[in-house]
């Protein structure tokens, strides 16, 4: 005798139906938790569950119904991560940072007539939730010297928002320039890691954009390792990555009279060479004709963006006036990417003028304490 | 014994001159004296006022409370209240009028008069040496003090002439010689004292500058160069006296060329990169760069090399080391353009002789070698913010807080800051970001306002200069 069991897909299909309509309701208990994020993440996360969830009642062919359990599944993933970093961020396991990266964000979005992201929390990985447009930190968090990798997340999602409209055929489309440019090279590639790799490039080349010699001076220092020369998995090498930064950085100079930017490119590359020298491996990336080719069309792409424009690093001597100062009293027009270039000025100061570990690692915790509150400072300015 | 008629006819004229710097003081009150009982009018005129105003004010009050006591009565006439009225509007109108007058009656004073009596250096140096020769010169001395006497007269005529024509307000519409030679005083304030001595003595417009040490301390600055770019010149007097100054204390003494070398090495550290610009660009001429007379060559090396031992090994100082750069290939496309000597230099640039003078400049300034709290002179240490003014003065947004770079210890390090925010102005790192030459009148304008502004608050009279300490 045959017992007759319903079909699979129907099964995950319910299965993944009921976990969104459990979303759903436990979006509100995020509330509890960290009251400001609350009303921001209710809104755009019951929104996208009901969305998925429509799509996935309405779907008939088997590959239609298995793109939206996917992306459900997804939904449903990311909301746990979305729950767990509410609970971290209320019980302040990130220190505080998610708070200022999240209003930095909105002002960027605002600057750039963009929306804004769900929220900014911290979590295992540093990751852009494409779904629910969830920024995550990664913990631990390196306080406000980790500031700058909240704007290379905020690249992904500028990645998918950035809209320009196209004329075909005398009709007006709205197009995505990067996710188009980035699926149609992977596409022709035949090779769908060269998406995500697009990806990083974009959201490193958005970082050093927005920061200046920031990011890249984190990045250099903690996170990106010489010896990695491999492009595997979704991101490219780590001497693929700098070389995007450098390469917007030496724009960035083109446009700063002051002579700090080119002194600042200088240093970080020459620091980077310093680094691969010591491991033995070379600065420059391994040739790759497609990540070549794509690295060349992002760059232009941002720089020609009218709608990033407004958020470009500049006046770089401001950031110094401002070290100068101690980080004292920010001039009216001074931003967070200001700030946190002053802050790295003067951690650079502590470092070549204090020779005892015990003093020096005080005077950058002191240091990391008057950035945070010259960021809020600017911040809470508008 | 030295009594013929020409000895005690001469000690006896010299004596009566020597007094009569003895009494400078006097001498400018006397011309001073009408005018300045002319500008006390206002003064005068508004105390009374206020007497006037306040019963003025009494009588229109009163008035409006006895029309409003009992409408229906018409104790007060409307016509009659209404001519109180506008005769107490009328009194204070004038109140207004003398208030104004009153203060830029003290603005004029503060132009027209110099005060001596913070000129500590005029006194100790001046005065009170030509009351001491007075009181010393007789026939038998006469002769050994002659020179003396002649230097003590060259700088009271200096002197005189000086103040005459720093409060002559001469000038253009923008700017007078007297408001230039304000911030001409205060730029000796940013030198370290020297064993408790701080200049205080007077900046004034000459026909040629004085290279050799003054007893007065008197700084000349020569025409053409009264404008505001030339102003970090002065700081090339300054270092002679500085130098001279060290050198009573220690006993050495220096070579004219060494001593010339010192004085640009002390300027340049003091200073910073406006000396360098004002100086090449403006002073030497690279046309007697030549290899029979180093000295041309060896002061723009001393100049330009000197900028750079201060960015060398500084992590943020690169634009600076940019800057030397380009300033040194500036010159030397000038020295080949007016067909001075290029061989002569480069072996100025790699000659031992500027760089004695270098080590030697920085053993009497504390602050850029010798470590402590302020391991790099001020301007380098706050080259952010000169950046930062350079745009602003060039029409970006921003005001520029200039008091708060300064405290007791600091003298007018502003001035400092404002001298080479302007020159950076003008003459960037990179040659293509320079200010148009439509744009340097403007700039240099609002330099000199905004430093005056500082020196002399509108409204204000100006107080007793700061003096600088140890840093």
């Amino acid at each position: 005798m045959s017992i007759e069991v319903e079909d699979p897909l129907v099964l995950r299909r319910d299965s993944v139906l009921g976990g969104l309509a459990q979303v759903r309701q436990a979006i509100p208990s995020v509330a509890h938790l960290d009251p400001q994020y609350g009303a921001r993440l209710e809104k755009s996360l019951k929104q996208r569950t009901r969305e998925v969830a429509d799509e996935l009642e309405a779907a008939r062919e088997p590959l239609e119904t298995l793109q939206w359990l996917h992306q459900g599944e997804a939904l449903i993933a990311e909301t746990l991560v979305v729950l767990g970093g509410a609970a971290a961020r209320s019980a302040g396991l990130d220190g505080g940072v998610s708070v200022l990266a999240l209003d930095w964000l909105d002002q960027l979005s605002d600057a750039a007539t963009l929306d804004h992201v769900s929220a900014v929390i911290p979590a295992s990985d540093d990751f852009m939730g494409m779904l629910t447009h969830v920024v995550r930190l990664k913990l631990p968090v390196d306080g406000v010297w980790a500031l700058s990798v909240a704007t290379h997340e905020y690249g992904h999602f500028v990645a998918s928002e950035l809209k320009r409209r196209k004329d075909a055929d005398g009709i007006p489309q709205a197009i995505l320039p990067v996710e188009h440019l980035l699926a149609k090279t992977a596409d022709e590639g035949e090779f769908p890691s060269l998406y995500w790799h697009g990806h990083e490039l974009f959201a490193d080349a958005l970082a050093t954009w927005v920061t200046g010699p920031v990011h890249l001076e984190y990045c250099v220092r903690y996170r990106f390792d010489p010896a990695d020369q491999s492009h595997e998995g979704t991101h490219p090498s780590s001497a693929r990555r700098l070389r995007m930064q450098l390469a917007v950085l030496e724009h960035l100079a083109t446009k700063d009279v002051s002579g700090y930017l080119t002194g600042d490119h200088a240093r970080l590359r020459d620091l980077w060479a310093t680094r691969a020298a010591a491991v033995g491996a070379p600065p420059e990336p391994t040739p790759d004709p497609q990540l070549d080719g794509l690295h060349d069309k992002l760059y232009r792409l941002l720089l020609k963006s009218p709608q990033l424009r407004p958020i470009r690093y500049g006046k770089p001597e401001a950031a110094q006036a401002l070290a100068e100062a101690d980080l004292a009293d920010p001039d009216p027009g001074t931003t967070v990417a200001h700030v946190l270039n002053a802050a790295w000025s003067l951690r650079r100061d502590v470092e070549q003028h204090e020779s005892d570990a015990d003093r020096r690692a005080q005077a950058i915790a002191a240091l990391a304490a008057k950035t945070e509150a010259a960021v809020r400072q600017v911040l809470d300015r508008g | 014994m030295a009594n013929d008629l020409v000895v005690r006819t001469r000690v006896a004229v010299t004596k009566r001159n020597l007094e009569r710097i003895n009494h400078l003081t006097e001498t400018i009150k006397r011309r001073e004296k009408g005018v300045a009982e002319f500008l006390d009018h206002p003064t005068k005129l508004a105390e009374a006022m206020t007497s006037l105003y306040a019963r003025a004010s009494q009588l229109r009050t009163t008035t409006e409370e006895l029309a409003d006591r009992d409408p229906g009565q018409e104790l007060i006439d409307d016509a009659f209240l209404e001519q109180v009225r506008s005769l107490s509007g009328e009194i204070e109108q004038i109140k207004d009028l003398v208030r104004a007058a009153k203060r830029e009656s003290e603005e004029l004073r503060q132009q027209l008069f110099e005060s001596l009596t913070t000129r500590k250096d005029v006194r100790t140096f001046l005065l009170e040496r030509a009351a001491e020769l007075s009181r010393t010169l007789t026939p038998e001395n006469y002769w050994q003090n002659h020179a003396s006497c002649e230097g003590l007269f060259y700088e009271y005529v200096d002197l005189l002439r000086g103040i005459a024509l720093r409060s002559a307000r001469f000038g253009d519409k923008d700017l007078t010689i007297g408001e230039l030679f304000v911030i001409a005083d205060e730029l000796p304030s940013v030198w370290a004292p020297l064993e408790g001595w701080t200049w205080q003595s007077l900046a004034v417009p000459s026909r040629i500058e004085e290279n050799r040490s003054t007893d007065a301390m008197v700084l000349r600055v020569g025409f053409p160069e009264w404008t505001f770019w030339a102003l970090p010149l002065l700081q090339h007097e300054f270092g002679h006296v500085y130098l001279v100054r060290k050198n009573r204390i220690t006993g050495e003494s220096q070579e004219p060329l060494d001593a010339s070398l010192i004085a640009d090495a002390l300027a340049t550290l003091v200073t910073g990169p406006a000396y360098a610009c004002a100086m090449l660009l403006l002073r030497l001429h690279p046309e007697q760069v030549q290899a029979v007379e180093p000295k041309v060559g060896l002061r723009a090396a001393a100049i330009i090399g000197t900028l750079r031992s201060v960015a060398e090994g500084q992590a943020n100082l690169q634009p600076l080391l940019t800057l030397a750069d380009r300033l040194e290939r500036e010159w030397r496309a000038g020295v080949q353009a007016a067909e001075g000597s290029i061989a002569a230099h480069e072996a100025a640039v790699e000659s031992g002789t500027w760089k004695a003078a270098l080590n030697t400049a920085r053993s009497l300034v504390p602050d850029p070698v010798n470590g402590g709290q302020r391991p790099l002179p001020v301007w380098a240490s706050s080259w952010g913010t000169i950046n930062d003014w350079a745009n602003k003065l060039t029409g970006g947004e921003g005001s520029m807080d200039v008091a708060k770079h300064e405290d007791e210890t600091s003298g007018r390090v502003s001035l400092l800051l404002m001298l080479n925010a302007a020159w950076l102005a003008r003459v960037r790192p990179q040659p293509g970001a320079d200010a148009p030459p439509e744009q340097l009148d403007g700039i240099a304008d609002r330099a000199v306002r905004t430093m005056l502004d500082h020196l002399r608050p509108p409204g204000a009279r100006t107080g007793t200069r700061p003096t600088a300490n140890v840093r």
